[in-house]
C-alpha cells in the first residue's frame, strides 16, 4: 500500500484514470484502518471481526490487504487469551509465535501510518529541519543520479519486504526513516521531474511532498524495524547536515526569477554573517553585549584593531588560550577555577526562523498517545522506571558538580562583600545549593526556599522568615509591615547574617511581581545573602532594571546536566498521570464532612464505577440511572435534592460531569479505579 | 533535615552553636580557599588589602555623591524652605525633580533628598513609593504615617501596627501600648497632629513675641516626596492632589515629584483641573553621563587608589553603563566586583597597595611568591630585554626584591604621568574637528589603556591638525592644556608655560618683512594674471605660487612646528600603555571575560549550549558532534528530546516525538522505560520553558521557541 500511495501521487501527475479508482478505494480503506487502531485494545474476537470486515472492503489493497489477512489468520489461530498489548518492542518478525498477533497489528498500524501520511500528501511527520531537508534532498539526488539501478536493486534486496503492487517493487514498510518510503518503481523522467520539483522552493504544500519524496531517497538505514516504521533507525543512519543555504547555491538557472532573487538575498546574507563571524573572531569572548556595542561605540577603534594586532598579540593569544583550549585555571594558576565551563557562543538565531516557523507550521499527524499500551504512566511508576536505569555520563556529571564545589569559596567571598549569586545553566541546581549548604552554612543561619513548589507565596516566605528564623513571636499580617519588620530586625546591632537559598527563583509561583519585590527588598539588605538558581530560559524577564540593581547578582554558569526530578515532580506533566495521593486524601477529608445521605450517593456512584472499571465503553453513570438507584436506596426523594448534592460534589471536585453524545449527563469520579476501591475499602473499615 | 516536602516550601536552619551565626562573614578564609599553593600565603594579606582599598573607594564615592547632591538639591531646598510663604491661591508648591532614566540610582537620590529635607527644611517628610501606594487609602495612610512619625523614631523592636490590622493583632499584648499611641491615619488626624506639633514648637517662643516675629517662619512645611511619579496610578495621584489642595489652608503641604522622563509627564498624568492646583517648579538633577565622568575622575583615577582597571574591563563597564542602565550605582558595584576579582584571583595583587606599605609587603614575599612575580608576563618581557648579566643578578631573590621595591612604586607615578599626558593631549584635541579622542576624557583614557596611543592614527592626526592652527587658536589651545595639567605640577606644565610665553613673545615682535612681502606678492599675482592665456594655465600658476608660499615658513609657523615637535616628544614619554609597565599585573585588572560572565548573565545561551552540544560541558568523547544538528544516542536523554523538538513546527505530536526518541536511543530499553524517560524529558522541557501544553490538538504540545537553537 505504500507503493500504492506513491502511485497515487505519481499517477495524478501523469493523469491515469485507473489511479483515481484506486485512490477512492484506498481512502475508504484508510477510514476503516483508522478504526483498526482501536483493535489493539479490543479482545481477540472483536479484533478478528473488525479485521475481517476491513479486509473485505480492501481485498486487493496491496500491502494492507495482505497484512489484514495475515493478522486475521493469526488471531483466529490464537487461543482465547486476552490480548496483552504491551508487547515490548516488537522487533520480532511476523513469524515469531508468541507475539504474532501483536506484531501483525503493529505492522498493520505502521502500514496505516504510511497510508495516512502519503495519501494526504502532507507527510506531516516533520522531525526534520529545513536545512537538513535540503541537504537530504541533495544527497538523494546525487545518489539517484549515480546509481539509479543500484537503488532499485537495494530495494529489492531489502529484507522482509514483500513485493507487491503493480510496479512489482517492494513497498518496504517499516524501513527507512519516518515512513521509510523509498524510491521504487521510478522511471528516469519521473525522477527528473521530482528532482526539479524538489529543487525549486515550492509553496508549503508541494514542499512537504517533495520533502517526503526526497527524504525517502536518503541511504537506506541498516535494519528494519517492524514496530516503529516512521522513525529514524539509529544515529548512524542520521545523515550529516550541511550549513544552511548550500543547497540553494547549487540551483540551476531555470528557477523562476523570484526564487533566484530570494536565493541571492539569502546568499548575501550568509556572506554577511560569515564576515560578521570572522570579525568577532579577534575578540574571543563574544557576548551579546559586545556585539551590540562594538559597532557603534567603538567604531573608530575597530578600524585600527588590525594595526594593533602586534602590540596586542600577547594578550590576545593569552586570552585565546584561556577561552578556547586551555582552561583558565591552568593559565592563570587559579587553582580553584572550574575546568569545564565552555565559553558560550551567542545563539545563532535569525529573525527569519521565526517567520518560517509560523508560516510553515505544517500539519502534524493525528496520532495520539492512546496508541501506547499505557498512555500516561503514574508518577511513581515513572520514578521507579527511571531509578532502575543507570544514569548516563555519571562520572562526567559528578565531575561537573565537583567543579562547582571548588567555586563555593568564590561565591561566599562575593556574597560576603554584598553581591548575590545567581546560578544558571542546564540541569537541576538543587544539589549544588544543597552541597553548599551542607559544607559551608552549617554554622550559619540560613533559609531554603523551594521556588518550584506550587504553594510558595511571599506571605509564607516572610512569615517563616520572621517566625522561625528571626524569632519574632507575633509577626504583622501585612506584607509591607512584614518586610519592615524583617528590615528592622536585621538592622539591629548583633543581628545574624541570613543566607537565603532560593531554588528556582523563577519558578511558577515565584514569577509573581509581589514575590520578586519581596525578594529584591530582602536581597538589598546588607545582612541578607541571597544564593539563587534560575532554570527557565526566559527567567531574566522577571526582573526590571530596578530589581536587577537591587538584587546585584553575579551570574554563574552552574550547568550540572542533572535531571530535574524534584522540580518537575510538582508540575502537571503532560505525560504523567496525575498523582492521586493528594486527591485521595482530600477526598477523604471532604467525605468526612458529608451528610450520611450524601455519603451514600457518593459511595453508590463510586461502587458503580469500580464495578464497571473493566468496561471500556463505560464513560460515566447517567444521571437518570443514578437518581433511580438513589431513590431505591432512599437516599434522595427528588431529582432536585440529588442535583443539590451533586453540585456540592462538583464544587469539591469529587465528581465530574460530562455530556455524552446523546446529551445525557454522565457522572464519573475522576480517580483511578484502584484508588476508588481503596477508598471504598477504607470507608467500609470505618 | 530534608529540604523537600509536599506541603512546605520554606525551610529554616539554625546553627546549633548560637554564637557563630551572628559573627560577621570573614571573607579571608574564602580568599584562601580559592587560592593555589602560591597564592595561599598572601590570601589574608590580599583580603585585608581588598577591604582597605574598597573602603577608600567607597569613601571617595560617597564624598563625590554628597558633593553632587549638594549642588543638585541646593536650589530645590531653598525653594521648599520658602514654600510656606507662598500664597494659598497659588496652589500647592511643587518641585518637579527631573531625575533621568537611571532608575537604580534613584533610591540613593531620594534617600539623600529626604535626609537633607529633614535636616534643613522640616521634620515632616514623607517619601511615597508607587509599589505600596496602589489605592488612595493606602497612599493617605502611608503619607500621614510618615508625616506624623517625625520626631518620634520607633524603637526597632516595636513593629508598626496599623489600625486595619487590629483584628489580627488583638493578641499582641506587647504592642498594645504602642498601638494606643497611634491615631488613625487620616487627614484630620494629620491636621490635629500638625497643629499640636506647631504649638509645642511655638510655645517656648511665646515669651518673647518680638524675637518670634523676627526669626524663622512660624510654620514648617510638610513635604511629600513622590518617588518615580510615572509609576503611580493616575487616579490615586489626582485624588491625592485634590485632597491635599483642600487642606492647603490648614496644612502647608508641598510636593516633590520625582520624574524620570520629562516634565511633561506631570501633565500627562494630571488633567488640567488637577494640575491647576499645583504651582510647579522644575529642577534638574545631574545627567547620569556627567555623574559617571565625575565619578571616574574622582574615584577610578584618584591618586589615592592603588587599584586600576584595565582597558578591556573599563570598556565593558562603560558599555554596560551606556547601553544597559545608565546607573552609576551599578557601575560602582561592577567596579567593586572587578576589584574583588583582582584580589581574589591574582596572587600578584598582594603588592597592590599604597606606596608607603610596599616595603613591608615586599619583605614578606616568600620564595614561591617571588617566583610567581618573576613569571608575570610583563616582568618576563622586561627581563628578556635586559642584558644577560643583569638578568642573571635578578635571579637572586634578594636582588629581585630590591628591584621590585624599585619598580613597583613607579607603577603609581607612571599612572600619574599617563594621566597628565592624557589630560594635556585631550585638552589639545578637544577643540579640533572630529573629536579624535572622543568627547569625554574617559574615552581618551580607555583608548590609551587599550592601545599604544602615540602609534595610533588619532595621535598623528591630532598633531597634523594642531600644526594648522592659527596663532590665536594655538594660544587658546595651549592655555586650555595648561589649565588641564596645571594642578599636577609636572614638567609638562612648565613646558606648556614656556611654550605659551614663546608664542606670546612672538606676537609682540613686529614682522618687518610683511609689508614688503605682501607688495611683492601682489606684483607676482598681477604678473601671473597677465601671463595667463587660458583658464587652466592660470590655475596652474596660482597653484605653484601657493606651493611656493607654503614652502616658505613664516616665523610663527617655524615656532609652531618646533613647539609641537617638543610637545609630541614629551607626550610620547608620558603616554605609555599600562600593559607595557613591568609589574602592571599587580595593580591592573583586565580579565574582561570573567567580568562579563559574572555581570552580564547569559542564562539562555548556557542552557542552549548544554542542550545542543552537551559534550562541551560533559567533555566526554562519546557525544562529540560533527555538526551542530546531529544527534547521538549516547547524549543525555534531555538533549536528544530537545534536538528532536527543534525539527518541528509550532505544534509537536507527542506520540511521534516519542517514536523518534525511541528510534534514536535504540532498543536498549523496553517500551515502558523509554516512555518513562521520554515523559521525564518532556516534563523537563516544559519546566525549562521550551514547550507548553496546548488544547489545539489532542496529545500535542506547543513549541515556545523558534530558530535552530
Amino acid at each position: 500500500m505504500n507503493s500504492a500511495g506513491r502511485r497515487t501521487r505519481k499517477d495524478s501527475g501523469s493523469g491515469d484514470n485507473s489511479s483515481r479508482t484506486m485512490r477512492t478505494r484506498q481512502d475508504s480503506t484508510i477510514k476503516d484502518i483508522n478504526g483498526v487502531l482501536s483493535v489493539r485494545f479490543l479482545d481477540d474476537a472483536d479484533a478478528l471481526e473488525k479485521i475481517c470486515c476491513i479486509s473485505k472492503t480492501a481485498p486487493k489493497m496491496s500491502r494492507v490487504g495482505e497484512l489484514l489477512r495475515n493478522s486475521q489468520h493469526l488471531i483466529s489461530h490464537r487461543a482465547g487469551t486476552p490480548m496483552s498489548v504491551a508487547d515490548p518492542d516488537s522487533e520480532s518478525e511476523p513469524e515469531s509465535p508468541p507475539a504474532q498477533p501483536n506484531a501483525a497489528l503493529t505492522e498493520l498500524n505502521s502500514a496505516q501510518l504510511e497510508v495516512e501520511d502519503t495519501v494526504r500528501g502532507t507527510a506531516v511527520f516533520g522531525f526534520q529541519r529545513c536545512h537538513r531537508r535540503s541537504h537530504l534532498r541533495r544527497v538523494a539526488e546525487e545518489f539517484a543520479q549515480k546509481s539509479p539501478v543500484k537503488t532499485a536493486a537495494a530495494d529489492i534486496k531489502s529484507p522482509g519486504t514483500p513485493r507487491r503492487g503493480c510496479s512489482g517493487l517492494p513497498a518496504s514498510i517499516g524501513s527507512g526513516r519516518r515512513g521509510g518510503r523509498r524510491p521504487v518503481s521510478r522511471t528516469v523522467d519521473d525522477r527528473a521531474r521530482s528532482r526539479s520539483r524538489s529543487r525549486s522552493p515550492p509553496p508549503a504544500r508541494s514542499r512537504s511532498r517533495s520533502k517526503s519524496r526526497s527524504r525517502s531517497r536518503s541511504p537506506p538505514p541498516p535494519q528494519r524495524n517492524g514496530r516503529t516504521p516512521s522513525t529514524p533507525k539509529s544515529a548512524a543512519g542520521r545523515t550529516p547536515q550541511t550549513p544552511r543555504g548550500r543547497a540553494s547555491a547549487a540551483l540551476p538557472a531555470k528557477t523562476p526569477q523570484t526564487v533566484r532573487r530570494k536565493v541571492k538575498l539569502r546568499l548575501s546574507k550568509l556572506k554577511q554573517e560569515d564576515i560578521a563571524v570572522s570579525d568577532d573572531d579577534d575578540d574571543s569572548d563574544v557576548s551579546p553585549l559586545e556585539d551590540s556595542s562594538e559597532d557603534e561605540y567603538k567604531a573608530p577603534m575597530e578600524e585600527e584593531e588590525d594595526d594593533d594586532e602586534e602590540s596586542d598579540e600577547e594578550d590576545e593569544e593569552e586570552e585565546e588560550e584561556q577561552t578556547s583550549t586551555v582552561p583558565p585555571a591552568a593559565v592563570r594558576g587559579r587553582g580553584g577555577a572550574p575546568r569545564r565551563r565552555p565559553e558560550l557562543e551567542p545563539a545563532a538565531v535569525s529573525a527569519e526562523d521565526y517567520f518560517s516557523l509560523h508560516s510553515a507550521g505544517g500539519p502534524t499527524s493525528n496520532h495520539t498517545l492512546s496508541r501506547l499500551s499505557e498512555p500516561r504512566l503514574s508518577g511513581a511508576a515513572l520514578r521507579a522506571l527511571l531509578d532502575a536505569r543507570p544514569t548516563d555520563h555519571a562520572a562526567e556529571r559528578a565531575a561537573l558538580l565537583t567543579d562547582l564545589e571548588i567555586m563555593f569559596p568564590h561565591w561566599l567571598a562575593a556574597v560576603s562583600h554584598g553581591f548575590n549569586i545567581l546560578l544558571h545553566g542546564l540541569g537541576s541546581k538543587r544539589d549544588v545549593l544543597e552541597r553548599l549548604r551542607r559544607q559551608h552554612l552549617r554554622e550559619r543561619l540560613h533559609m531554603v526556599v523551594s521556588g518550584y513548589h506550587p504553594s510558595v507565596t511571599p506571605r509564607q516566605l516572610l512569615l517563616t522568615l520572621l517566625e522561625e528564623a528571626l524569632d519574632v513571636p507575633a509577626p504583622p499580617s501585612k506584607l509591607e509591615a512584614q518586610l519592615e519588620a524583617v528590615e528592622r530586625r536585621l538592622a539591629a546591632p548583633g543581628a545574624p547574617a541570613l543566607f537565603l537559598l532560593v531554588h528556582s527563583i523563577d519558578g511558577p509561583m515565584m514569577r509573581a511581581e509581589k514575590m520578586q519585590y519581596v525578594l529584591a527588598r530582602l536581597a538589598q539588605l546588607p545582612r541578607v545573602h541571597l544564593l539563587a538558581s534560575a532554570d527557565h530560559i526566559n527567567s531574566p524577564l522577571v526582573w526590571d532594571q530596578h530589581k536587577l540593581a537591587q538584587f546585584n547578582f553575579l551570574w554563574f554558569d552552574a550547568t550540572t546536566l542533572l535531571p530535574y526530578t524534584e522540580e518537575t515532580s510538582y508540575e502537571n506533566s503532560l505525560l504523567v498521570r496525575q498523582t492521586a495521593d493528594l486527591a485521595l486524601s482530600s477526598l477523604r477529608h471532604v467525605f468526612k464532612s458529608l451528610t450520611p445521605n450524601a455519603r451514600g450517593i457518593f459511595i453508590l456512584l463510586a461502587k458503580n464505577q469500580v464495578e464497571r472499571a473493566s468496561d471500556k465503553t463505560f464513560d460515566g453513570m447517567p444521571l437518570s440511572e443514578l437518581y433511580q438507584r438513589c431513590r431505591d436506596a432512599f437516599l434522595v426523594s427528588s431529582q432536585v435534592a440529588l442535583r443539590a448534592q451533586l453540585t456540592e460534589f462538583r464544587d469539591h471536585k469529587l465528581i465530574r460531569t460530562r455530556q455524552s453524545h446523546d446529551g445525557v449527563e454522565q457522572l464519573t469520579v475522576p480517580l483511578e479505579a484502584a484508588l476508588i476501591s481503596e477508598f471504598l475499602a477504607s470507608c467500609e473499615d470505618s | 533535615m530534608a529540604t523537600s516536602s509536599l506541603t512546605k516550601s520554606c525551610f529554616v536552619f539554625k546553627p546549633k552553636s548560637g554564637g557563630s551565626s551572628s559573627a560577621a562573614l570573614d571573607s579571608s578564609q574564602y580568599f584562601a580557599g580559592l587560592s593555589d599553593d602560591m597564592g595561599i600565603q598572601s590570601a589574608e594579606r590580599r583580603s585585608q588589602t581588598f577591604n582597605s582599598t574598597w573602603q577608600t573607594a567607597e569613601k571617595l564615592c560617597t564624598d563625590f555623591q554628597e558633593e553632587m547632591f549638594n549642588t543638585v538639591f541646593h536650589e530645590m531646598i531653598e525653594y521648599l524652605q520658602g514654600s510656606v510663604d507662598i500664597e494659598e491661591d497659588a496652589g500647592i508648591p511643587t518641585a518637579t525633580l527631573i531625575t533621568g532614566v537611571n532608575m537604580p540610582d534613584h533610591t540613593g537620590v531620594f534617600r539623600s533628598l529626604a535626609e537633607r529635607l529633614r535636616a534643613q527644611v522640616t521634620a515632616h517628610v514623607a517619601v511615597l513609593e508607587a509599589a505600596s501606594c496602589t489605592t488612595v487609602q493606602a497612599t493617605v495612610r502611608a503619607m500621614v504615617r510618615q508625616l506624623t512619625a517625625a520626631g518620634e523614631p520607633l524603637s526597632p523592636d516595636v513593629p508598626v501596627v496599623d489600625e486595619d490590622d487590629e483584628d489580627d493583632c488583638l493578641l499582641d499584648v506587647p504592642d498594645q501600648t504602642s498601638r494606643q499611641r497611634r491615631a488613625p491615619a487620616t487627614m484630620p488626624a494629620l491636621v490635629a497632629h500638625y497643629e499640636a506639633a506647631q504649638e509645642t514648637v511655638a510655645s517656648p517662643k511665646k515669651r518673647s513675641p518680638r524675637k518670634r516675629a523676627r526669626t524663622a517662619p512660624q510654620r514648617r512645611p510638610l513635604v511629600v516626596v513622590w518617588r518615580d511619579l510615572e509609576a503611580f496610578q493616575p487616579r490615586v495621584l489626582q485624588d491625592l492632589v485634590l485632597i491635599c489642595s483642600q487642606y492647603r489652608s490648614r496644612l502647608p503641604i508641598s510636593f516633590v515629584f520625582g520624574v524620570s522622563t520629562c516634565a511633561s509627564a506631570v501633565h500627562r498624568l494630571l488633567p488640567q483641573h488637577v494640575s491647576a492646583r499645583l504651582s510647579l517648579h522644575k529642577f534638574h538633577s545631574q545627567l547620569a553621563t556627567h555623574c559617571l565622568a565625575e565619578m571616574i575622575d574622582k574615584v577610578l583615577l584618584s591618586p589615592s587608589m592603588p587599584f586600576r582597571l584595565g582597558g578591556r574591563a573599563l570598556r565593558l563597564l562603560l558599555d554596560i553603563f551606556l547601553y544597559h542602565d545608565f546607573s552609576v550605582n551599578n557601575f560602582i558595584s561592577a567596579y567593586k566586583f572587578c576589584m574583588l576579582s583582582h584580589f581574589l584571583w591574582s596572587p600578584a595583587s598582594a603588592l597592590c597597595c599604597e606606596p608607603g606599605q610596599l616595603e613591608e609587603r615586599v619583605e614578606e614575599l616568600t620564595g614561591a611568591q617571588v617566583a610567581g612575580l618573576r613569571a608575570l608576563p610583563s616582568v618576563r618581557a622586561y627581563l628578556d630585554d635586559l642584558e644577560q648579566e643583569e638578568r642573571h643578578t635578578l635571579q637572586h631573590d634578594g636582588v629581585f626584591k630590591e628591584w621590585v621595591l624599585h619598580m613597583a612604586p613607579k607603577l603609581h607615578s607612571k599612572h600619574e604621568e599617563l594621566l597628565v599626558g592624557l589630560r594635556c593631549l585631550f585638552a589639545l584635541t578637544k577643540r579640533l574637528p572630529g573629536a579624535l579622542l572622543g568627547k569625554q576624557f574617559r574615552e581618551a583614557y580607555n583608548l590609551a589603556l587599550l592601545h599604544a596611543l602615540p602609534e595610533r592614527d588619532e595621535y598623528k592626526r591630532t598633531f597634523q591638525l594642531l600644526n594648522m592652527l592659527s596663532r590665536q587658536e594655538l594660544t587658546a589651545t595651549l592655555e586650555h592644556a595648561l589649565e588641564a595639567v596645571s594642578g599636577s605640577g609636572s614638567a609638562l606644565s612648565t613646558l606648556l608655560r614656556t611654550q605659551l610665553d614663546r608664542v606670546r613673545a612672538l606676537d609682540d615682535r613686529p614682522t618687518p618683512v610683511s609689508a614688503e612681502e605682501s607688495s611683492q606678492q601682489r606684483r607676482l599675482v598681477a604678473d601671473t594674471l597677465k601671463q595667463a592665456t587660458s583658464r587652466q594655465s592660470l590655475r596652474e600658476s596660482l597653484q605653484s605660487m601657493g606651493a611656493a608660499r607654503n614652502a616658505r615658513l613664516n616665523p610663527y609657523e617655524t615656532l609652531r612646528s618646533a613647539l609641537l615637535a617638543e610637545l609630541d616628544e614629551h607626550l610620547r614619554g608620558l603616554i605609555v600603555q599600562p600593559s607595557k609597565w613591568p609589574f602592571n599585573e599587580c595593580v591592573v585588572f583586565d580579565d574582561v571575560s570573567l567580568v562579563r560572565r559574572r555581570l552580564v548573565g547569559a542564562p539562555r545561551s548556557s542552557v542552549q549550549t548544554a542542550l545542543a552540544d552537551p559534550a562541551k560541558y560533559l567533555q566526554c568523547t562519546c557525544c562529540q558532534l560533527g555538526d551542530a544538528a546531529s544527534i547521538r544516542p549516547t547524549m543525555p536523554d534531555l538533549c536528544i528530546v530537545y534536538k528532536l523538538h527543534l525539527e518541528c513546527g509550532r505544534l509537536i505530536n507527542l506520540f511521534d516525538w516519542m517514536q523518534a526518541f525511541r528510534a534514536v536511543v535504540g532498543a536498549s530499553d523496553d517500551d515502558q522505560t523509554i516512555q518513562a524517560r521520554f515523559a521525564h524529558c518532556v516534563a523537563e522541557l516544559q519546566f525549562l520553558g521550551f514547550i507548553k501544553s496546548t488544547q489545539r490538538k489532542t496529545d500535542h504540545v506547543a513549541r515556545l521557541t523558534w530558530g535552530s537553537c
